[in-house]
């Protein structure tokens, strides 16, 4: 499922996925991954998204029907 | 019996001087601070994992596959020395690929450009040398029907050639992803 929420987020922050990349310390593929809902991310990597762009976990990365 | 002695002496030569070259490189880049570990994240790392698992089986199945072959058919297609190199080639080709299509292949902290231009030299050097000595009629790559070793530089272009256009490919398209 694509997390429309990181991708509006990041904008919101006027990131590139780039950018948010080399904050979080990861590949920009990886966001791009993230984003597209081609993979998810450990908690780990969650909270440090989070902490990046001043989100909660409940923000970025649960969805309602959870 | 005396070509072969030296001949093997020249390869193992060689393989010790890339040993040496790069060993040097190492210690003079670490010392000017430049040498940093390749930092993989984890969506990159599960990536990897998967590569040389399909890597693993393709080196597995082509063994078993090239063994019962040669025991079934009673051909020799190529002799061992090619046969093991292929094996090696094919292998990491499909890990280098499967890396690469997953976006796992370079580290967080490298630069795919570099890469790329390294792997566009190895490719050139290996088939110009290939193709040279097929040119010049050098040693037969071929010889009583069988692939000989004198066909690994060919091999080698080739292998360096398939990764290299996969990789600018997908570099192509990562540039064009980005948002």
């Amino acid at each position: 499922m694509k997390n429309l929420k990181l991708k509006a987020a990041r904008a919101a922050h006027d990131l590139s996925q780039q950018q948010l990349a080399e904050a979080v310390g990861v590949s920009r593929q990886t966001i791009n991954a993230i984003e597209k809902g081609d993979y998810n991310p450990t908690v780990k990597l969650c909270i440090a998204i989070c902490r990046t762009l001043g989100c909660t976990l409940d923000d970025l990365f649960w969805t309602d029907a959870e | 019996m005396g070509k072969s002695l030296s001949y093997a002496l020249g390869v193992i030569a060689g393989i010790l001087l890339v040993f040496l070259v790069y060993g040097i490189l190492m210690v003079v880049t670490k010392r000017r601070g430049k040498c940093a570990n390749a930092q993989f994240d984890e969506r990159q790392v599960v990536a990897r994992g998967r590569a040389y698992r399909y890597a693993f089986f393709t080196v597995l199945f082509y063994l078993l596959g090239w063994g019962l072959f040669e025991l079934a058919a009673d051909i020799r297609l190529w002799d061992t020395y090619t046969g093991c190199f292929l094996g090696v080639f094919l292998s990491v080709t499909v890990f280098a690929v499967v890396a690469i299509l997953n976006d796992a292949y370079f580290a967080v902290n490298e630069k795919p450009a570099t890469y790329l231009g390294i792997f566009a030299l190895v490719t050139v050097l290996n088939l110009g040398i290939g193709v040279w000595n097929l040119v010049t009629g050098g040693d037969p790559i071929v010889e009583h029907g069988m692939l000989t070793y004198h066909s690994v530089n060919l091999l080698v272009g080739g292998m360096f050639l398939v990764i290299l256009i996969v990789a600018a490919i997908r570099v192509w398209q990562g540039k064009r992803e980005d948002v």
